[in-house]
This record gives C-alpha cells, sequence and structure tokens, in this order.
C-alpha cells in the first residue's frame, strides 16, 4: 500500500513538471493550487486502473499498452472537460503532455523493476 | 545454524535430527522444509501413475483447468488443482509466479527483463517461463528466506 501511494505521488510530481515546462513555453508564471489536487486525483485514478489492467495479466504486450494508454489518456481528456483545463490548453497540447507524462513513468517504472530484478539474480547466486 | 552430516551404511532412508534450545522461527521454518521436501505428488503420464517428490519439480503449470507438473524432462498431469498445490507447496520453496504457475525456487537460474515489458524465469534445465510483475516481490521473498 505504502509503495502504490508512493508511486501516486511520484507520477504527481512528474505531471507538475511537466504541466510547469508547457506553462513556461506558454510563458506564464504560476501554476493555481486545485491544479495540484486535480493531478493528484487524476494520477491516482490512472494507477489504480492500471493496476486493474495489470490483474489480467494479457499475454500480448501491445493490446495490453493500447489498453492502458486508452484508458490513460481517455481519463484525462475527461477530467480536462470536467476540470475546465481546455480553457488555458488545448486537446493536443494535452494529450501530448499525457503521452509525455506516460513515457517518464513508464521508463522510471522498468528502473525500479531491473533493480528488484538485479536484486533476485543476485540472491540466486548466493544461495 | 550448525550443520552436521554423517555418512552411515546401516540406514536405508535418510534421517534428519534437529536439535534446538529454542523453537525459533528458523527452527521451524527448516522442519517446514524437511517434512515437505519428501512430499510426494500423484500424477499420470500416458495412462501410468507416478509419485513424485516435490524436491523434483521445476514448475507447475494450468492449462485449460488441467494441471501439468514438469520436472526435469518429463511432463505429468495431476487431479489437483494448482491453487491446492500452492498451498501444499508453499513452505517447501515454491512460489507463485504468474496466475496458472508456481515454480520451484531451487530450480531457478536467473530472471530477465524482456523487451516486451514481459519477464522471463530461465531454468537450470533451461526452460524459460513467463513472469508476471506483479509476483516479483513474492520471489524476492522466498530467495530472502531460503538463503538466511
Amino acid at each position: 500500500m505504502r509503495k502504490n501511494i508512493l508511486n501516486i505521488f511520484a507520477m504527481t510530481g512528474v505531471t507538475l513538471v511537466v504541466l510547469s515546462l508547457v506553462a513556461l513555453c506558454y510563458k506564464a508564471s504560476f501554476l493555481c493550487l486545485d491544479t495540484v489536487f486535480q493531478a493528484l486525483g487524476v494520477n491516482a485514478l490512472i494507477y489504480f486502473g492500471v493496476y486493474i489492467i495489470n490483474k489480467f495479466e494479457i499475454p500480448y504486450f501491445l493490446l495490453e499498452t493500447t489498453i492502458k494508454l486508452i484508458y490513460s489518456i481517455g481519463l484525462i481528456l475527461v477530467f480536462g472537460m470536467i476540470f475546465g483545463w481546455y480553457s488555458s490548453l488545448s486537446v493536443t497540447v494535452l494529450t501530448v503532455m499525457s503521452l509525455a507524462i506516460l513515457l517518464i513513468c513508464t521508463f522510471l517504472d522498468t528502473l525500479s523493476i531491473n533493480g528488484e530484478i538485479n536484486e533476485i539474480n543476485q540472491l540466486i547466486q548466493d544461495k | 545454524m550448525q550443520l552436521t552430516m554423517k555418512n552411515r551404511q546401516d540406514i536405508e532412508n535418510p534421517a534428519v535430527t534437529i536439535e534446538y534450545r529454542e523453537l525459533t522461527e528458523n527452527v521451524k521454518r527448516v522442519c517446514d522444509f524437511v517434512r515437505g521436501i519428501d512430499k510426494t505428488i500423484l500424477c499420470k503420464k500416458e495412462g501410468q501413475s507416478y509419485s513424485i517428490f516435490a524436491g523434483d519439480i521445476y514448475y507447475i503449470e494450468s492449462v485449460d483447468k488441467k494441471t501439468f507438473i514438469y520436472d526435469k524432462s518429463d511432463v505429468y498431469q495431476t487431479n489437483l488443482r494448482l491453487i491446492e498445490l500452492d498451498e501444499m507447496l508453499s513452505n517447501v520453496g515454491f512460489v507463485r509466479v504468474s496466475k496458472s504457475t508456481i515454480l520451484n525456487v531451487e530450480t531457478l537460474s536467473s530472471v530477465k527483463n524482456l523487451a516486451n515489458s514481459k519477464l522471463e524465469a530461465v531454468l537450470t534445465n533451461g526452460e524459460r517461463i513467463c513472469v508476471s510483475r506483479k509476483y516479483l516481490k513474492d520471489i524476492r521473498e522466498v530467495l530472502i528466506r531460503r538463503n538466511r
């Protein structure tokens, strides 16, 4: 449970950094506080949705990745409407941002998995 | 924990005696392991029945509601369900590695991360089986307990 919470906060951190970079490109000078909590909430929903998708253990990598992408980006676009993000960002920019965040999080996740695998292989060598 | 081994020609089957001052978790683990290593599972292959020692099993897989037991070079079928075998063998070094497979960690040679983000366990007989990432933590815990 603790690891899940940390992962959600990490994803939110990455989201806020990417959002800040995009905001800088638009010459913005601040982020609203409610944006922080909106990002946290949406990231939590994405995280748990992906967790449930992983439970099905889909054997086809492309299918699994497509489902996760459609779910994540779909959720972001829907909440974009609910929270009024389109008043400051276009759908295209929001989609590209989402892809960037998902790529960064996937990369960080891969690093974490590789760390676990190295530890397991070391334990196998030591037994 | 001190290990003493004696080669005795006057006995037929190996016997294990565990001497302890206090029944600690480690002592209980050794007892469970010794009890479990002699566990046998009734299986069938080509109409013939066999009793397979748990220690000789490499992995067990469930396919189309049938349970198959793999040793170093053969495959057998058993009437027991995967979940029953998982409960029976969980304290003798078996761990679930996917929804349909449990693995004897003694036969694990390495774990690899494949390009398509799937994981693969390479066994000591060269076989490769898929590992689901959600069970990595369990594999790690069984190995840590084993190595203590």
